[in-house]
């Protein structure tokens, strides 16, 4: 060492040259990361958390299934709908289009003798819906509590509701839907 | 301290070190620094980086949560696996840990940084190790970051760049790959320095397992290079070999134990990455200086091949380093053409077969460019041997910078566009993942909130490669993330691997098979039917896919159908299909024969067997808990990738868990209600394999301390040794 004082003017520099790297470091953006959201549940006091639905491949609650952003339309489609056809063909239309929302088909169990006529079914599968059957074993498979949880008559077989990501009932339609419903379900669907 | 004390105080202690070599090799690493500073901006990156900071990310979780990550459940891509102890995963690892003080995102760049910007000095090290003059190494270093390959899977700029491969592991094996190289290679010729050499070979293995390949291979070519020394070399390589073995050990047994539990890929059996190019392609690429200097003038080609007509010239006179140099660019050679026409003698390497034979281009950069230095040297000597009369001493001068600028302006001026607009694409990829980036997390926030099961935005080669966060496809832009998802295909040696390629993006049925929950898609494209929509953030939409997700109830069907590691998609994909989504039974397998039996199920196969409650599923730290009620006999499936080392309990006793199709795991259980309890167990033997390592390393410098002593007796007066063993005039051969 040429210089008895660079021992201790070492140390600031070092020190100068370790800020240098942690500013660079800390001036190269921010890391990749899961922002915080808060997407809004159904809460399990909603009658839609007592409704148990199933696929062939799945089973859920419909609190479940509703969508956490936007709205959801729920469309039940009971025995002799056949103008719940006309509805759903409307609702695909849009509900995959740019400003889409959720729809989802509820029928009940084929077991239940109350299932919608076959060709509701092979349109939701032409058109991409997800449609999920009631179990009639269930608690919740009796028509007359699926419509209420709805907020349609406990006689209604057929119907439709909008909710809210957190469950709350935005509009609904009882019976089986007019055509000209369809306009207004879509546009209280899309807020 | 002032300014003027802070230069004062750098002059002071660069005057020690101010040969022309290493202050030749200094100012083009401050340069390189300078230059590839883009590569610490926090992006996302559309290659293999993004995979290793996955890697990185998970490793430097684990930390947090207590653990070693030197082996775990990796659940990221293609349905998991013990990535940690399949892989060469010390880079990870040690960067993980970085990762815990300032990122792990940060921790993996700034690595990049460091290990491309300063490799120079790795090559100087190593080629003055080989034997080369300090002209030489300082001339190869200064050149080694100009390579430009053809293929862009070399020890080159581009393997590393945003706009490149983003071979992130590779550039760990990049730089102890010279020192390897060399050190072996002096240990060999002198029997010193077996301590450092045993070292960086065992950090080559746990580093880059292709490299560290080659450099094992090179312990062979340190004894043909000089036929007449074998009585004293072929101990030291064998010794060396052994010791290298030994210190890779804690890489290497676990890898070969577990190795039948992964997939064996069809898609890696053949073709360019396995049997390289052929002489046809790869002769071309050498008589048009491809290998080297692609898409430019062939100036560092021409410079290399002179050096290897200099040692070819002087290999009687045996110049030190030459025969090494020459012996490394013929064996990377055989390597880089391939199995059209050198299948034979390839084959006869020891683990010929688990190699990409492609790769080996890196080192026949490596050893074109030591020749550049050989080069180099020669053409100085030739210009320092002229008398005065003949040329003046400033007259040479300006001939060396004359030649000094030819030599480097074409590839420096290429290598500056390069940075340049890997740059360029870096600035623009930063602001699009604040745009739509920024949306697209924001829906993997919603989905990972919502929970139960995989998010999957196409893969990679289907609709994945057509959506992209701005330049990146969004199958590698979810790496970037810690989620569990599937779509960046074909990354990891996971069971589900060739499976993933086959899936269907359209059909929910195979979206559930794979654990698929939620679908991220472009506003506009039309969603798989049966899906419906969630969210929307900008031009990105979130789909929900109906299903099970990844934990459900299942019965176990019988015979186990036997299958083997190296057909799992030809012979998966039909009962995949046949069993649907979310299956009430599932096919028991039988893994190449070692997988266990479990009772099967014969009756009420239409519905589930049971039902859960209270799942707490963490796959990150390889664990599941659940309460389960059976009303029949039936099992647990979880949707990841089945592995030996997954225990199970149930009401607290083991029981073993089955693999059952595709390639997921299941734990039975009989009727009633019970507590299942799964976790994957590390391999229990890193510990004292490392202290075997340590132990190794101690042995070569205990070898090295014996032989040096012996010398010093025997004063055997080798001349050619290293210059940090002997002033360089001594290494001109008389």
């Amino acid at each position: 060492m040429t210089d008895p004082g660079a021992g201790s003017s070492a140390r600031p520099l070092v020190g100068a040259l370790a800020l240098l790297v942690a500013a660079t470091l800390a001036a190269c953006g921010t890391p990749h990361g899961l922002p915080s959201v808060s997407a809004r549940r159904v809460p399990a006091s909603s009658p839609l958390a007592r409704i148990e639905v199933r696929r062939p491949d799945s089973f859920a609650t419909l609190d479940r299934l509703v969508a956490p952003e936007g709205r959801t339309v729920l469309v039940l489609v009971g025995p002799g709908c056949t103008r719940c056809l006309a509805l759903l063909d409307r609702l695909a239309a849009t509900a995959f289009g740019r400003r889409p929302f959720s729809v989802l088909v509820l029928e009940a169990d084929p077991s239940d003798g109350s299932a919608p006529p076959p060709a509701v079914a092979q349109a939701c599968v032409r058109l991409g819906l997800s449609r999920w059957s009631v179990p009639a074993r269930s608690a919740s498979g009796t028509p007359a509590r699926v419509g209420p949880a709805l907020g349609l008559a406990p006689a209604d077989r057929s119907g439709v509701a909008v909710v809210a990501a957190d469950g709350r009932r935005l509009g609904r339609w009882s019976g089986a839907p007019e055509p000209a419903d369809a306009a207004d379900i879509i546009e209280e669907a899309r807020g | 301290m002032t300014a003027r004390g802070a230069v004062r105080w750098l002059v002071d202690r660069a005057r020690p070190v101010a040969a022309p070599g290493p202050a030749a090799v200094g100012v083009v690493v401050a340069v390189q620094l300078w230059a590839l500073r883009h590569l610490l901006r926090l992006v996302s990156w559309p290659n293999d980086l993004s995979f290793h900071a996955s890697m990185v990310d998970w490793a430097t979780g684990r930390f947090r949560a207590g653990q070693v990550p030197t082996d775990g459940w990796y659940p990221r891509l293609s349905g998991g696996l013990p990535q940690f102890h399949l892989y060469q995963s010390l880079p990870h690892v040690l960067t993980g840990l970085a990762g815990t003080v300032i990122g792990p995102e940060r921790a993996t760049h700034l690595a990049l940084w460091l290990l491309v910007a300063t490799w120079p000095v790795a090559v100087y090290l190593g080629a003055r190790a080989l034997g080369l003059s300090p002209l030489a190494a300082a001339a190869a270093a200064a050149c080694s970051p100009l390579a430009r390959s053809a293929t862009g899977y070399g020890f080159e700029p581009y393997s590393y760049l945003w706009i490149g491969n983003g071979l992130w592991s590779q550039a760990w094996g990049m730089w102890v790959a010279p020192l390897a190289l060399g050190w072996t290679a002096r240990a060999v010729r002198t029997g010193a320095g077996c301590g450092r050499a045993v070292l960086a070979v065992g950090l080559t293995v746990a580093f880059h397992l292709p490299t560290a390949w080659f450099v094992l291979l090179a312990l062979g070519l340190w004894l043909l290079v000089r036929p007449s020394e074998w009585r004293a070399r072929l101990p030291r390589a064998a010794g060396l070999g052994v010791l290298s073995v030994l210190t890779a050990a804690w890489v290497l047994v676990p890898f070969l134990v577990d190795r039948w539990a992964s997939n064996a890929s069809s898609f890696n059996g053949q073709g360019s990455f396995a049997d390289s190019f052929g002489w046809r392609r790869v002769g071309g690429w050498l008589l048009a200086g491809d290998v080297l200097d692609a898409h430019r003038i062939p100036v560092l080609s021409v410079a290399a091949l002179a050096g290897l007509a200099v040692a070819l010239a002087t290999w009687r006179r045996s110049a030190p380093g030459g025969r090494e140099v020459v012996a490394l660019v013929g064996l990377s050679t055989v390597l880089f053409v391939g199995r059209d026409p050198f299948r034979l003698p390839i084959a006869a390497l020891p683990g010929s077969s688990q190699v990409f034979l492609h790769r080996y281009v890196a080192t026949l950069q490596l050893g074109l460019v030591l020749a550049v230095g050989l080069a180099v040297e020669a053409a100085w000597r030739w210009l320092a041997s002229r008398p005065p009369e003949a040329l003046s001493r400033p007259a040479k001068g300006l001939a060396a910078g004359v030649a000094v600028l030819a030599l480097l302006a074409t590839p420096v001026r290429s290598t500056a566009r390069l940075f340049h607009e890997d740059a360029s694409w870096v600035r623009q990829q930063e602001r699009q993942d604040r745009d739509e980036g920024g949306d697209a997390a924001a829906l993997v926030a919603i989905a990972q909130q919502r929970g139960g099961g995989r998010i999957f935005a196409g893969k990679l080669n289907g609709a994945g490669r057509d959506l992209r966060i701005g330049s990146v496809p969004a199958p590698i832009w979810l790496a970037h993330l810690p989620v569990d998802a599937l779509g960046f295909t074909l990354r990891v040696s996971a069971l589900a691997a060739d499976l993933e390629t086959y899936l269907d993006e359209r059909s929910v049925a195979d979206l559930d098979a794979f654990g698929i929950r939620y679908l991220l898609v472009r506003a506009g494209q039309e969603p798989p039917a049966g899906t419906w929509f969630l969210a929307a953030r900008g031009d990105l939409q979130l789909w929900e896919v109906p299903g099970d997700g990844l934990v459900s109830t299942a019965h176990v069907l019988g015979p186990a159908l036997p299958v083997g590691r190296d057909a799992l998609a030809a012979e998966l994909l039909p009962v995949l299909r046949a069993q649907g989504g979310s299956p009430t039974a599932v096919r028991l397998l039988d893994l190449e024969g070692r997988s266990p039996a479990v009772p099967t199920q014969r009756d009420h196969l239409d519905v589930p067997p049971g039902t859960l409650t209270g799942t707490r599923l963490d796959l990150e730290a390889g664990r599941l808990d659940t309460t389960t009620h059976f009303r029949t006999a039936g099992a647990v499936v979880v949707k990841a990738n089945w592995h030996p080392r997954w225990q199970a309990t149930v009401d607290g006793k083991p029981v073993a868990v089955a693999a059952v199709a595709p390639t997921w795991l299941a734990v039975p259980v009989g009727p009633g209600h019970h507590h299942v309890s799964l976790r994957y167990r590390p391999w229990p033997w890193t510990p004292p394999l490392v202290a075997l390592a340590i132990a190794a390393v101690v042995a070569g410098w205990w070898w090295s301390g014996r032989a040096r002593r012996a010398g010093a007796r025997r004063a055997e007066g080798e001349v050619g040794v290293a210059a940090d063993e002997a002033p360089a005039a001594l290494e001109v051969p008389a």
